[in-house]
């Protein structure tokens, strides 16, 4: 099934939200994802007759869009991506987080560089999972697994987040 | 099935677990699962680590604010008819002969380059440090949001953001079970009159648990719990009365506002704050478009054209405007003059 210009329109207006929530996970930068965004969509509509129109096209939407945000991050073309410290999540335009970024973005710092440590297979899994929000079945669709693959990996990433030291707790003085 | 054996039982569900430990679970659901948590302890141990996984990474999940892409934004590449279509071919073989030609000529000794264009910018420094600005301001950030105090929890940034807005810090020491400190919460510090004075001040409080013990025992010493109003250096203006009624710390806290000078409006600092990250935001994009434009000047172009609608509407976006509008088809890559210090 090939989709002309109004099916390509119904599908933009109806999956935007969702992958573009999935770039700005991963991307952490409102313009990056926008730009990311854009390329999705624009490499959906090339490559439009791959989509045989059955199965999700969210799936197949989010696979292209985490692919060329792995691409952008070989490539050093992003300017924020998980593994970077961004100083403010947003550069232009007020997100709806009030206060508190700076301890914020130090947590979150470190809560990155946890999972940079994990192996590539479990790390993939655990960002879209807990992370970009996927469920089981989107992730593996995005990785191209078996959801029982899938499950797997994000098994062993909780195994080793598991044995991330938590901060150590001090004692309370007495008022 | 066999609860002596829960090894028999089905695979548990990731989705389920994740919906369990954020509360999201349908109640009946919630019910099944839980009987396997309290009767499969393989179950309990992944719920656990499941919920653990999921606070751990709380601070990546950050709010999403709304795209901005619009399908205006992609319809002139998708109306581009496909390239297998004949026509295409044809244009296609016309260009690769143009291009030719235009290299032939190139390569001639005599033949004259396209002379880049001169743009002077009004706003983008490109060398120098990068501009930089709290980042709370550009999350639109305020002290007081419903009633409710947004304390900062780290001291530093508290001091920038004092700092850039002008504003002096209002730190208070407590720590979580302290009866005194759950008294000052619940009378002075959710007075509205004093929550109104807190819109003049940036607002911190720190767990005594996570400071050092000798400043912790200083403090107590001091007053106990502790609020001060101070300055961003950190010297105090005026220590507060925790144990006194809320309009005793209103007047209090008035009187230490009234001596120093007056703040600009949080929308004021806010403004300025988008302007600078709109400035590092182009200067980046800027650097990154001269940079790629020898190897891939499309590519540069694009993204140039996309970072200009971005910061469109601010000095720094109106730079990339003009440096767009002065990059010709075919020509270098304008030369930039930085605006004077």
């Amino acid at each position: 099934m090939a989709l002309d210009r109004d099916d390509f329109q119904r599908l933009f207006e109806a999956e935007r939200e969702h992958v573009y929530r999935l770039l700005y996970r991963l991307a952490r930068h409102a313009a990056d994802a926008d730009d990311l965004l854009q390329e999705t969509f624009l490499a959906a509509w090339r490559h439009r007759d791959a989509w045989d129109g059955r199965g999700a096209a969210g799936g197949w939407l989010m696979t292209i869009a985490y692919r060329l945000w792995l691409d952008g991050l070989r490539k050093g073309s992003r300017r924020r991506a998980l593994a970077a410290d961004a100083p403010a999540r947003s550069e232009i335009g007020p997100e709806p987080d009030h206060g508190r970024a700076e301890s914020n973005g130090r947590a979150a710092s470190q809560v990155r560089a946890a999972i940079e440590q994990l192996p590539e297979g479990p790390r993939e899994a655990c960002v879209l999972f807990h992370v970009a929000g996927l469920s089981v079945r989107e992730v593996a669709e995005v990785l191209g697994l078996s959801p029982k693959t899938t499950q797997a990996r994000l098994r062993r990433a909780l195994d080793l987040l598991g044995r991330h030291p938590s901060p150590p707790r001090r004692q309370l003085p007495i008022a | 099935m066999n609860n002596d054996h829960p090894r028999h039982e089905p695979d548990l569900d990731l989705d389920a677990l994740r919906a369990w430990a954020e509360g999201t679970l349908a109640p009946e659901a919630r019910r099944v699962l839980e009987a396997r948590i309290a009767r499969d302890p393989e179950a309990a141990q992944l719920a656990q680590q499941l919920r653990a996984a999921q606070l751990f990474t709380e601070p990546l999940r950050t709010a999403v604010p709304p795209s901005r892409l619009e399908f205006s934004d992609l319809t002139l590449d998708i109306e581009r008819p496909r390239s297998r279509r004949p026509w295409r071919w044809v244009a296609g073989a016309a260009a690769a002969v143009l291009v030719a030609g235009a290299l032939w000529l190139g390569a001639r000794p005599d033949a004259v380059p396209p002379v880049p264009a001169n743009v002077r910018l009004t706003a983008i420094m490109l060398t120098g440090e990068e501009p930089s600005w709290p980042a709370p301001l550009t999350a639109g950030y305020r002290p007081v949001r419903e009633g409710t105090i947004a304390w900062f929890d780290d001291a530093e940034a508290a001091a920038r953001l004092a700092r850039f807005t002008g504003r002096r810090v209002l730190l208070y020491v407590h720590f979580a079970e302290c009866p005194l400190c759950q008294a000052l919460e619940s009378t002075a510090l959710s007075d509205p009159g004093v929550l109104t004075l807190l819109e003049r001040t940036v607002p911190l409080r720190l767990d005594a648990a996570k400071l050092p013990e000798a400043e912790v025992q200083q403090i107590m010493r001091t007053s106990w719990p502790y609020l001060a109003l101070r300055e961003a250096d950190g010297k105090v203006v005026r220590l507060l009365p925790v144990r006194a009624p809320a309009e005793e710390m209103q007047q209090a806290l008035d009187s230490a506002l009234e001596s120093g000078p007056p703040p600009a409006p949080w929308e004021q600092s806010e403004a300025r704050a988008n302007v600078l990250a709109a400035t590092l935001y182009a200067r980046r994009a800027l650097l990154q478009a001269r940079e790629r434009a020898a190897t891939d000047p499309a590519e540069a172009r694009g993204e140039l054209a996309r970072a200009a609608k971005q910061a469109a509407r601010t000095p720094a976006g109106d730079d990339l405007a003009r440096v767009l509008s002065a990059w010709s088809d075919g020509a270098p890559f304008p030369i930039l003059e930085e605006p004077s210090r």
